[in-house]
C-alpha cells in the first residue's frame, strides 16, 4: 500500500531505523531519536507510529531471540521496506524543493 | 543479581492496552529492559518513568495525536480536540455537566423507582394470566372451595388472607411478622420461588397434615441468624408448633407486598367461621385457552349459584356490575402507577429544560468561538466536518453528564421510593438494571439532540447565509429556549401549585376527632391466647389497665379498627320498626370498640350515651352506638336512641338497642366521603388485631419503649406491631398526595432556577453587546433609571410569553392530575396565577443584575472608545 505523504514524525521515526540498520527495534530507535533528534517520545507516540508504518508497508518487523532480562521476550526488529525507501526519498526530495532559495529570507 | 522488575500489575495494564503478537511482546519487553537500566540508578525514578510511559500507551490507545492521514482517525481527533475544549474551560465545563446531570439523575432515580414498582407488582410467575377473581369482595374459604370446584377458566384458583402472625424468636421474645394464609397450590404460582426447602403443596393442605411454615428471607436472616438447618426444625408461630419446610427467595414479599410467612390453608367444613368468614382474596391463574372474557363469564355464573344459596349476602343483581375480574397486578400498578407516572412526566419536562438551557449555553459559546470556525472553514473544513465538531463536543458532554445522572440518579432513586412509605409496592430497582440503563441512554440521546439542535442548526444557517446574521440570530434562539423554558416551568408550577392545594384540603379534612396527643399501639395476638372472648377480654383487660397507670397517660381505650388505618367490611341492618329483607338492608361497617374508645378520642354523644362497662359482659344484650350519618339515613324524622336494630344476617330477629349517637368519625379513605358506620362493644367478639389509643401528655419517642415493656408484661408473647401518634397516621393517609406535591414543587423550582439563569445569560450577553448604545444613551441625557427599567423589560417580556404559552398547555396538562386532586379542579384559577407571580418575580431578580450593570455604564468611558 503506498501513501503519498509522511508525517514528520513518521520520517524522524523512519530515518532513525535506516540509521541503526540491523539493530532498529523500539528501545534503540527511541535512543537514537534522543541522541541524534533531540527528541523524546512517548512510547506511546513510538509504538502506535511503529504499527502504523507497518500497516502502510512502510516498515517490516521480524522476533530477535527471546531474552530472559526482557521477561522472555523477543525484540522486535524492524526495518525499512522498499516502498519506506521510495517514499522517505520522495519526501526529502518534496522538502529540499521547498527549501531551494529561502536560505537568505530565513537569516541564515 | 536479579534483574529489576515494574511492578506486575502495571505491565499488565500495558500489556492490555498493547495489541497482541510481536508487536506486544516487542513493546513489553522493550519497556522492560529500560526500566531494569534506569532502575539500576534510581529504583524510584524508574517507576515513575515506567508509570508515565504506560499512561501514554493507555492514552493511546483511545487517542491518536498524529496527524490526520487520509483514511486516518478523523472521529479521533475530533473527540480529542472535544476532551481539549473541554479540559480548557473547567467552569463552563462543571456548569454544562452539572445543569444536564441534574436532568438526567432525576429521571433516571424516578423511572427506576417506576421500573421497580412495576416489577415488584409481578408477584405472579405467569403475570399475564394471573387473574383477580372479584378483587373488591372476599370469598369465604366454603365459596372458595364451591368456586373452585365449579369454575372452568382456570389451570389454578385459591385464596390467600393477609394476617399478622406472633413469631416466638430463639431467645424467647417474641415479634410480629406480616403473613399470609395461602390455597398451597397457588404457592407454586409464585414468581419468587424457595430457595431453601419446599414451597406449599398440595398436601399440605390436606385435613390432619402436619402444620408447615415457609420462611420469608429475611424473617430467616434477621430472627433466625439464616441458620441453615432450619429446615425441619418447628418452630412456635401464632402460639402453634409449625414446622419449617422451606425459605423463600429473597424478594419475594407476594401476595400483598409484606409477606413473610406463607401458611397453606386446611379448611374444615365444621368449622363455624368455613362459611361465616369472608376473609379470602380469590386468585386464579388462566388456562392458556381461557381470556379475561371468560373469566368474567364463569364469574358471572358463580355468583348466581351465590345468590341462590346466599341471598342475604348476594341477593339477586347485587353482582350486576359489581363482581369484575382484572389482571392481579391491576391493583397495584392503579396504585402508585399514576402518581409515578405523572412524576416520570414531571422530570422530563425537567429534563428538557437542562438541555435547554445547555444547548442556549452551548449557542452562546459557539458566537465566541466564531473566529476559530471561521480559520478552519478557510483552512478547507467542510461543512459537514464542523457540525460533525459541533457534535461530539455535545457527545462528550451528554456522556460526562450521563456518568453523573447515573450516580444521582442511584441515590435519588432509593430516596424517591423510601418517600412512598404507606405504599408496600413502591421499590426503586438496580441503577444498573438493563432497564433503567437503556432509559438512562435514551434519554441521553434525546438530551443530545435537543442540546446540540439549536448551536448546529444556527451554525448551518450563518454557514449559508454569511457572518452578518449571526448576532441577532443566535440571539434570537436564545431567546427562544428560554421562553420555552419559560412555559415548561409554568406547567410544573401549576402542577405543583394544585397540588399544594390538595395537600392544604386533606389536612383540613374533619376527622370527627382531635389526632392531637393520641398515641396508637397496634397488637397482633396470638390465636391461643384469644381462643375464647372471655379469655380475650380478662387478657385486653389487663393491657388497658397496665397502660393506664402509665405515668402521663390520661386515657386508654381499645379498638379493633383504627380510623384511617382500616375501614370494616359492611354489615345488613334490620329495623324492628320496619323489617327488611337482608337483600334490602342498609349496611354500615360494623367497629367494634371498648368504653374507653371514644372518650380517648375526645368524642362526645350527640344524643343518648357512649357504649360503656355494661356492655362489656358476654351476657349484656348487645348495645349499639350509631354515627350520625347512619341515623339520618334510617331514622330521619325521630330519635335513633332507642329504637331496635338486628346486625347479624344469621340472627336477623335478634334485637338489640341503640343507646348513643355520635359524630362521623372519618374511617377509611381520608378523601372519601364519611358514611354510615355503627360500633358494638369489642368484648362480644375481640380480634386478634386491636389497636390501643391513647392520650398522654408525652410524644411517641419517649412513650415507645415504656408502652412495649408493658404489653411485654402482661404476655411476652403478644408483639407490638406498631406504636405511631395519631397524628403521623393522619398525615400517612395523604401521603402520597404529599410526596407528589414535594417533588412537583422541587422539579418546579429547579426548573424556575434554570429558567431564570437563562434569562440572565442573554441579558448579561445583550448588556455587554449593546454596551456602546448604552453609553451613547446615557451620554444623550437618559437616566439610568430608564436603561434598567428596559433591560428589567425585556427580560419580563422573555417570561411572560413563556408563561403565557405554558397555561395555554396547563389547560390542557392538568387534566392528567384530577386523580390525584381533592377539593380543588384541575383548572383552579390561583395554580394558574402562581406561575405569573413565581416566574415574573424570577425574571425580575434575575434581569436585575445585567439592569443594574446597563445603568451604571460610565457614558465617558464608552464614548471614548468608540
Amino acid at each position: 500500500m503506498s501513501q503519498d505523504y509522511l508525517g514528520e514524525f513518521e520520517q524522524m521515526v523512519l530515518l532513525s531505523v535506516v540509521r541503526l540498520g540491523d539493530d532498529a527495534y523500539g528501545l534503540a530507535i527511541r535512543e537514537e531519536l534522543e541522541r541524534v533528534a533531540g527528541r523524546s517520545p512517548s512510547s506511546g507516540a513510538l509504538y502506535t507510529t511503529l504499527d502504523r508504518l507497518e500497516r502502510k508497508g512502510l516498515i517490516a518487523s521480524e522476533p530477535g531471540e527471546r531474552d530472559g532480562a526482557r521477561g522472555g521476550r523477543p525484540r522486535r526488529y524492524v526495518a525499512v521496506t522498499p516502498e519506506g525507501k521510495a517514499l522517505l526519498t520522495a519526501s526529502r526530495h518534496r522538502l529540499m524543493s521547498l527549501w531551494t532559495g529561502i536560505e537568505e529570507a530565513l537569516g541564515g | 543479581m536479579k534483574p529489576q522488575e515494574p511492578p506486575r500489575w502495571l505491565e499488565a495494564v500495558v500489556r492490555w492496552a498493547l495489541p497482541s503478537g510481536l508487536s506486544g511482546d516487542g513493546a513489553v519487553g522493550d519497556l522492560r529492559e529500560a526500566f531494569e537500566r534506569k532502575a539500576r540508578r534510581s529504583r524510584l525514578s524508574a517507576l515513575g518513568w515506567y508509570a508515565a510511559q504506560a499512561a501514554s500507551i493507555v492514552a493511546y490507545r483511545f487517542v491518536s495525536r498524529e496527524p490526520s492521514q487520509r483514511g486516518g482517525s478523523d472521529l479521533m481527533m475530533d473527540l480529542r480536540w472535544s476532551v481539549r475544549g473541554i479540559a480548557r474551560r473547567p467552569a463552563f465545563t462543571a456548569a454544562v455537566v452539572g445543569i444536564l446531570g441534574l436532568g438526567l439523575g432525576a429521571n433516571v432515580a424516578v423511572f427506576s423507582v417506576v421500573d421497580g414498582t412495576l416489577a415488584s407488582t409481578s408477584w405472579w410467575a405467569d403475570a399475564d394470566r394471573a387473574t383477580a377473581v372479584w378483587p373488591d369482595d372476599l370469598f369465604s374459604l366454603g365459596q372458595l372451595e364451591m368456586y373452585a370446584e365449579q369454575q372452568d377458566a382456570y389451570r389454578t384458583v385459591g385464596g390467600y388472607v393477609e394476617l399478622a402472625f406472633a413469631v416466638e424468636l430463639p431467645d424467647g421474645t417474641s415479634r410480629s411478622v406480616n403473613g399470609v394464609l395461602m390455597t398451597p397450590t397457588l404457592f407454586g404460582e409464585l414468581a419468587v420461588q424457595p430457595t431453601l426447602g419446599r414451597g406449599l403443596v398440595a398436601d399440605d393442605g390436606a385435613f390432619g397434615a402436619e402444620p408447615v411454615v415457609v420462611l420469608g428471607d429475611r424473617v430467616w436472616r434477621e430472627s433466625f441468624g439464616a441458620d441453615p438447618g432450619i429446615l425441619g426444625r418447628r418452630v412456635t408461630i401464632g402460639g402453634r408448633p409449625v414446622t419449617v419446610v422451606g425459605v423463600q427467595g429473597s424478594g419475594g414479599r407476594a401476595p400483598g407486598g409484606r409477606t413473610e410467612l406463607w401458611f397453606p390453608i386446611v379448611p374444615d367444613p365444621r368449622d363455624d367461621d368455613y362459611w361465616k368468614a369472608s376473609s379470602y382474596t380469590v386468585i386464579g391463574v388462566r388456562r392458556d385457552d381461557a381470556d379475561l372474557v371468560r373469566a368474567q363469564d364463569d364469574l358471572m355464573a358463580f355468583t348466581r349459584t351465590l345468590s341462590a344459596l346466599f341471598p342475604m349476602f348476594y341477593p339477586e343483581g347485587y353482582a350486576e356490575g359489581r363482581a369484575h375480574v382484572t389482571r392481579a397486578d391491576e391493583a397495584q400498578r392503579r396504585l402508585v402507577g399514576t402518581p409515578l407516572l405523572l412524576l416520570l412526566g414531571g422530570t422530563a419536562m425537567l429534563m428538557l429544560v437542562t438541555a435547554l438551557n445547555v444547548g442556549s449555553m452551548l449557542l452562546g459559546r459557539s458566537l465566541d468561538r466564531r473566529a476559530e470556525l471561521a480559520v478552519r472553514t478557510s483552512l478547507g473544513a467542510s461543512r459537514g466536518r464542523l457540525v460533525r465538531q459541533l457534535l461530539v463536543e455535545g457527545f462528550v458532554l451528554t456522556g460526562l453528564a450521563l456518568g453523573v445522572g447515573l450516580v444521582t440518579g442511584a441515590l435519588g432513586s432509593d430516596w424517591v421510593a423510601g418517600l412512598f412509605v404507606e405504599s408496600p409496592v413502591v421499590a426503586g430497582s438496580d441503577v444498573l438494571s438493563p432497564n433503567v440503563l437503556a432509559f438512562a441512554a435514551v434519554a441521553a440521546v434525546c438530551a443530545w439532540i435537543v442540546l446540540n439542535g439549536v448551536p448546529v442548526a444556527h451554525f448551518l444557517r450563518r454557514h449559508a447565509s454569511g457572518v452578518a446574521l449571526v448576532r441577532s440570530g443566535a440571539s434570537r434562539a436564545q431567546r427562544s429556549l428560554v421562553t420555552i423554558q419559560a412555559a415548561l416551568a409554568t406547567l410544573l408550577i401549576v402542577s405543583s401549585a394544585l397540588l399544594v392545594a390538595t395537600v392544604d384540603n386533606l389536612r383540613r379534612v374533619p376527622l370527627g376527632f382531635d389526632p392531637t396527643n393520641i398515641v396508637t399501639v397496634e397488637l397482633s395476638t396470638p390465636e391461643d391466647r384469644v381462643s375464647s372472648p372471655t379469655v380475650a377480654r380478662e387478657l385486653y383487660g389487663r393491657i388497658l389497665e397496665r397502660v393506664e397507670a402509665m405515668p402521663g397517660v390520661t386515657s386508654v381505650g381499645m379498638t379493633g379498627w383504627l380510623p384511617l388505618r382500616q375501614d370494616a367490611p359492611p354489615t345488613p341492618i334490620n329495623l324492628q320498626s320496619d323489617p327488611v329483607d337482608p337483600r334490602e338492608a342498609v349496611r354500615a361497617p360494623m367497629h367494634m370498640v371498648d368504653p374507653g374508645f371514644f372518650a380517648t378520642l375526645g368524642v362526645a354523644p350527640l344524643e343518648g350515651r357512649l357504649l360503656g362497662s355494661e356492655e362489656q359482659s358476654l351476657d349484656a344484650p348487645s348495645a349499639v352506638v350509631v354515627n350520625e350519618t347512619l341515623a339520618e339515613t334510617l331514622w330521619p324524622n325521630g330519635s335513633a336512641v332507642g329504637q331496635m336494630i338486628a346486625i347479624d344476617p344469621h340472627a336477623w330477629d335478634s334485637w338489640a338497642p341503640v343507646v348513643g349517637v355520635v359524630p362521623d368519625i372519618r374511617s377509611g379513605a381520608i378523601d372519601g366521603p364519611i358514611g354510615p358506620a355503627l360500633y358494638v362493644a369489642l368484648a362480644e367478639s375481640p380480634s386478634r388485631d386491636v389497636t390501643l389509643v391513647l392520650r398522654a401528655s408525652d410524644d411517641v419517642p419517649a412513650l415507645e419503649g415504656a408502652l412495649r415493656r408493658a404489653v411485654d408484661d402482661v404476655d411476652p408473647l403478644i408483639p407490638v406491631r406498631t406504636v405511631s401518634g395519631m397524628e403521623d397516621v393522619v398525615r400517612a393517609a395523604y401521603s402520597t398526595a404529599w410526596v407528589m406535591m414535594g417533588l412537583l414543587t422541587l422539579l418546579a423550582t429547579l426548573a424556575t432556577g434554570l429558567g431564570a439563569v437563562g434569562i440572565y445569560a442573554i441579558l448579561a450577553q445583550h448588556v455587554t453587546r449593546h454596551r456602546k448604545e448604552i453609553g451613547v444613551r446615557l451620554a444623550l441625557g437618559a437616566e439610568p433609571s430608564s436603561v434598567v427599567v428596559r433591560v428589567v423589560h425585556s427580560g419580563l417580556t422573555l417570561a411572560l410569553i413563556g408563561i403565557g404559552v405554558g397555561l395555554l398547555g396547563s389547560l390542557w396538562s392538568t387534566r392528567f392530575l384530577e386523580s390525584l386532586l381533592v377539593g380543588v379542579s384541575a383548572l383552579s384559577p390561583s395554580a394558574f396565577v402562581a406561575p405569573v407571580v413565581l416566574l415574573s418575580a424570577a425574571a425580575v431578580v434575575a434581569a436585575w443584575i445585567p439592569a443594574a450593570r446597563a445603568g451604571r455604564t460610565p457614558p465617558a468611558e464608552v464614548l471614548k472608545s468608540e
